[in-house]
């Protein structure tokens, strides 16, 4: 027992130590050589083969034949409105001093990873022809000569990074391409794209926070109107400016009339205690009583055949110019209010500050050859060495 | 090594011998933690359906509100099954070995043999309670699983964490007995940042770098997307787990062929 447990791994690859005992069991076909070699040497050395070789090849292509490509770089802030804090964790850590990402940068740079940032920049330059020049080497440029949008926008986001830091508030625009001149114009015309969306963002949020505030100023004018509109008809219908005071005019005349008649009535019965009833002077009294008892019934029933008309009038006239009185201090806080949003709107304006402007590269920054071989390298040998150990752990069991 | 039979079988020979080897350690090891008393087998799907369902009703009942109003019972039992799975993989890996010592008298029976049977018993369990969790958050609350195939994923690379884990751990058992009295303390204490209790988008923007260094949190972030798709932004590096995975594998693998050449039975 000890023995076997005290069996050593294998030294060699498993596949060149299988080849080794199928080698001694059966007899080989008799083959070309030259394949022949070349398959037994390609067993005896798997790491050669699978890992070597393509770290070779790769090395090749990026030390090579790779087109250097030009990096253009920008950076750009955006200013706006504050983030309120979404939930208690959240504003716990704003407490703590951790600063939360503008929703407008993270806007931005969500819109120039769109398809609508790259549609809209294939309008202003020619993205295919950029990405697909002469000198672009065929795995790295552009691979088909009219792709659809979605293709493009996947090979897009990988020649264009925005990366946005939240300690600066500064976004990063990065764009790649074959020549520096290319990266420069597609990171300007980029920028260009960015302000116009922050631009628009901001038409859109005024619009939005004055829409109501317009929307109430306009209904309380309609309603002033309607109620001076409502009153001049009333005046012309009645014919009165004022029936109010119309009322209170003719209630006074009668009260004067019937002063008068009071009086006279107290004259009369004066000069009847004294004069006789013939006397000039009691006959003129009776015919001014007369006459003034005669005017006061007349002045009764204009008054009376017209008392329900005129409180009705009274009251309609009350009541529309109470109605106007609303109007106006409607449309007065109406207006107010449409002022202050006018001066909230300024004050929640989205800023776009270029940082950087975008450079004309000298040196190719890409494509790193030596990271990348490393890294190709790495990968490869990592996956080897697990196939490795998963291989020689399963003929462990074969023994 | 040495001839066996009339030839040495080939490599799809082998594999299939591992297979069996592997299947009938999975029911030794079935058979010896679970028995048939009582319940039986179920309980292998029962324990995390529990824990996970507890966790769930006592967030649930608490009431308190999430970030981007996600179902509050989905949120924690999501992230709590595959941490379950995790910690339960890990926490058994210092025993794998000397629990299982004697097995290595049968000649066919490799250390990676007995580890990936009883972490793949884990696995399938969790699994298990995923999926019936899943289902019922479907049929009950009406919250199917936007892609399933990303809760799959996300589990298979939690699974290869664990794993490649797991195997680090049991080689180094098989040399100190430190990790015996660590694992649970570090399974542990490592609950809070896993990220099985948090989402990356809650975090602020430093922390959210600093967090996604830890590899089980794309796991989770994966998981989510599956669960919530579209309802909450979710952040992940596939690649970067990859290699984790891929890493860990690769030394827990070596490690445990130096082991075996330390261990004496």
């Amino acid at each position: 027992m000890t023995i076997w447990t005290r069996q050593s791994p294998p030294t060699t690859p498993p596949e060149a130590a299988s080849l080794g005992t199928a080698g001694w069991s059966a007899p080989e076909p008799v083959r070309e050589p030259a394949p022949r070699r070349l398959r037994r040497w390609a067993r005896r050395r798997p790491f050669t083969l699978t890992v070597l070789l393509p770290t070779l090849l790769s090395a090749l292509y990026f030390f090579v034949l790779a087109t250097p490509q030009y990096q253009s770089e920008a950076r750009f802030l955006v200013r706006g409105r504050q983030a309120a804090p979404t939930g208690g964790l959240a504003e716990a850590m704003q407490g703590a001093g951790f600063s939360r990402a503008s929703e407008d940068a993270m806007g931005v740079r969500d819109y120039l990873q769109s398809h609508d940032a790259v549609a809209a920049l294939r309008q202003r330059a020619d993205l295919v022809a950029i990405y697909r020049r002469p000198e672009a080497d065929p795995l790295a440029r552009l691979w088909w000569p009219d792709p659809s949008i979605e293709r493009l926008t996947d090979y897009f986001n990988r020649m264009v990074s925005t990366e946005y830091d939240a300690t600066s508030g500064i976004t990063r625009l990065r764009v790649r391409s074959f020549r520096p001149e290319d990266s420069r114009l597609v990171a300007q015309e980029l920028l260009a794209l960015s302000e116009e969306l922050v631009n628009r963002l901001n038409r859109r949020l005024q619009e939005d926070s004055l829409r109501v505030a317009r929307e109430e100023v306009a209904r309380a004018e309609a309603r002033l109107a309607e109620a001076q509109a409502a009153l001049t008809a009333f005046r012309e219908r009645e014919r009165a400016v004022d029936p109010a005071q119309s009322a209170a005019l003719a209630l006074e005349n009668l009260g004067r009339l019937e002063g008068a008649l009071a009086q006279a009535r107290a004259e009369m019965a004066e000069a009847q205690r004294f004069a006789r009833a013939d006397n000039p002077r009691i006959l003129q009294i009776r015919n001014r009583i007369e006459g003034l008892s005669a005017q006061v019934a007349e002045e009764r029933q204009r008054i009376a055949s017209r008392d329900l008309g005129f409180s009705q009038q009274v009251g309609e006239y009350e009541r529309l110019s109470t109605e106007r009185e609303l109007a106006r201090t409607q449309l007065a806080s109406a207006t107010a209010s449409l002022e202050r949003a006018l001066a909230d709107a300024q004050r929640q304006q989205i800023f776009l500050l270029r940082v950087v402007e975008p450079n004309l590269a000298e040196w190719p920054r890409y494509p790193k050859a030596t990271e990348n071989v490393l890294y190709i390298f790495l990968c490869l040998s990592v996956g080897y060495g697990l196939a490795w150990l998963l291989i020689a752990g399963m003929r462990e069991h074969a023994g | 090594m040495t001839a066996g039979g009339p030839a040495a079988p080939s490599l799809g020979e082998a594999f299939r011998i591992q297979r069996r080897v592997v299947g009938a350690l999975l029911l030794r090891e079935l058979g010896a933690r679970f028995g048939r008393e009582n319940l039986g087998y179920l309980w292998l799907f029962l324990e995390p359906a529990l824990l996970g369902g507890a966790i769930g009703t006592i967030h649930h009942l608490s009431g308190h509100g999430l970030p981007g109003g996600l179902n509050i019972a989905a949120f924690w039992v999501v992230g709590y099954v595959p941490y379950y799975m995790v910690r339960s993989v890990v926490n058994r890996a210092p025993s794998a070995i000397v629990g299982n010592q004697s097995l290595l008298y049968h000649r066919r029976v490799t250390l990676l043999d007995i580890l990936i049977s009883r972490n793949l018993l884990e696995g399938a369990a969790s699994f298990g309670a995923m999926t019936a969790f899943v289902l019922v958050f479907g049929v009950v609350l009406g919250e199917w699983p936007r892609e399933p195939g990303r809760i799959v994923l996300g589990m298979a690379l939690m699974f290869g964490f664990a794993h490649g884990v797991a195997l680090l751990i049991a080689a180094g058992s098989v040399y100190t007995h430190l990790f015996d009295r660590v694992t649970h303390l570090a399974t542990y204490l490592s609950l809070p940042i896993s990220g099985a209790f948090f989402m990356v988008f809650w975090l602020p923007t430093e922390l959210q770098q600093a967090a996604l260094w830890v590899p089980t949190v794309h796991c989770f972030e994966m998981i989510r997307e599956g669960q919530f798709a579209g309802q909450v932004p979710v952040t992940y590096d596939l690649g970067y787990v990859l290699g984790w995975v891929a890493a860990l594998n690769l030394l827990g693998m070596a490690a445990l062929r130096r082991a075996r050449h330390d261990l004496v039975v």
